[in-house]
């Protein structure tokens, strides 16, 4: 059989195929998804593609002096960081743009520390800037926090991540070795 | 699948890989001689230096806590010496899949020992071709070894 798309030479229907993938990578190229806020806009910063990471965002309400929520989203699965390489890899074709994280919601109050929530997800989209919550939002750029209904709650800054497993150690009672109680 | 049926670009191939892991083992190793990692407490150092990066409730900071940080010299002399051996047996192809094991098991043991990274797992699988296919019978020692014992395991 022969015809202009099932050429009967194997050195043509070659270079069929090869012309036929090179062009659904380019398209795949061009067409790369949404575009992602640009990061120097972001006033808290969260890599998509950092499948092993905790992040944790400390959010003071406006009114509130000496407390705080801490909202930790958790690093994923093992089989959402297996799903991740996969990411990685094709991020050239199809860029992330959004992720799922679990989340646990802590509280510190006049130096009382307390775990509200350990079943909760985090989403954060990278597209609108937004990361929701299960009670709020929190807008990268800004770092603002917000309720559901968009009323502004407070403010939020990204804890580095060293005096976040800090502050979940003091939580747990669980002081680091050689350190003094 | 045996030495005589992998094809040419194959064993180019496997050969490459072969070297390129030997380098990276060889590398690591240089480095952990240089920072006297057996006569001195620097492994100690590091593993407390880790402690701090990683999820205080996971098995990985359990592990430094309760037996990395108080016997850290049994690591040190594994670490150093398990990379030395499997950095040699992977360049001069001697013994190369009990090395190619032996690396697998290494990054294992990092992942489950506090060091887990989703590139762990990449770098773990890239060792599994090793395992499978004879890479020490072409430019290795393993060739020469397995027609003097070929009934050892050693060097198949």
């Amino acid at each position: 059989m022969s015809s202009p798309l099932y050429p009967r030479q194997p050195a043509l229907r070659r270079a069929i195929l090869w012309a036929t993938l090179a062009s659904v990578l380019l398209l795949g190229a061009c067409s790369r998804g949404p575009e992602p806020l640009p990061a120097d806009q972001l006033r808290i910063r969260i890599n998509l593609l950092c499948s092993t990471c905790d992040d944790f965002l400390q959010c003071r309400a406006n009114a509130s002096t000496d407390g705080f929520t801490l909202y930790r989203m958790r690093e994923k699965s093992f089989w959402a960081q297996i799903a991740t390489i996969g990411d990685y890899l094709i991020q050239s074709l199809r860029r992330k743009t959004s992720d799922q994280r679990p989340l646990t919601v802590y509280a510190e109050q006049n130096g009382l520390r307390v775990a509200r929530s350990t079943t909760g997800a985090a989403r954060v989209d990278l597209v609108s800037g937004l990361i929701s919550l299960p009670d709020s939002l929190i807008d990268l750029r800004d770092g603002s926090w917000r309720s559901l209904q968009g009323e502004v709650l407070g403010g939020c800054v990204s804890m580095p991540r060293r005096e976040g497993y800090a502050w979940v150690r003091e939580l747990l009672g669980r002081p680091l070795p050689g350190a003094t109680p | 699948m045996n030495r005589s049926t992998l094809s040419r670009p194959a064993v180019i191939a496997l050969v490459t890989l072969r070297l390129l892991m030997a380098v990276f083992f060889v590398g690591a190793a240089i480095n952990k001689w240089q920072q006297s990692y057996i006569t001195s407490d620097r492994l100690q150092r590091i593993f407390l230096e880790r402690i701090e990066e990683i999820d205080p409730e996971s098995f990985g900071a359990w592990f430094l806590e309760h037996v990395g940080i108080p016997h850290y010299q049994p690591f040190a002399w594994l670490v150093c010496w398990g990379e030395t051996f499997i950095g040699l047996g992977l360049l001069f192809g001697f013994m190369t899949r009990g090395a190619a094991v032996g690396a697998m098991l290494m990054m294992l043991s990092f992942a489950m020992g506090g060091y887990y990274d989703a590139s762990l797992i990449v770098l773990t699988l890239m060792f599994l071709p090793l395992v499978w296919w004879p890479a020490g019978h072409h430019a290795g020692l393993d060739a020469i070894w397995h027609r003097r014992y070929p009934q050892s395991i050693l060097f198949r």
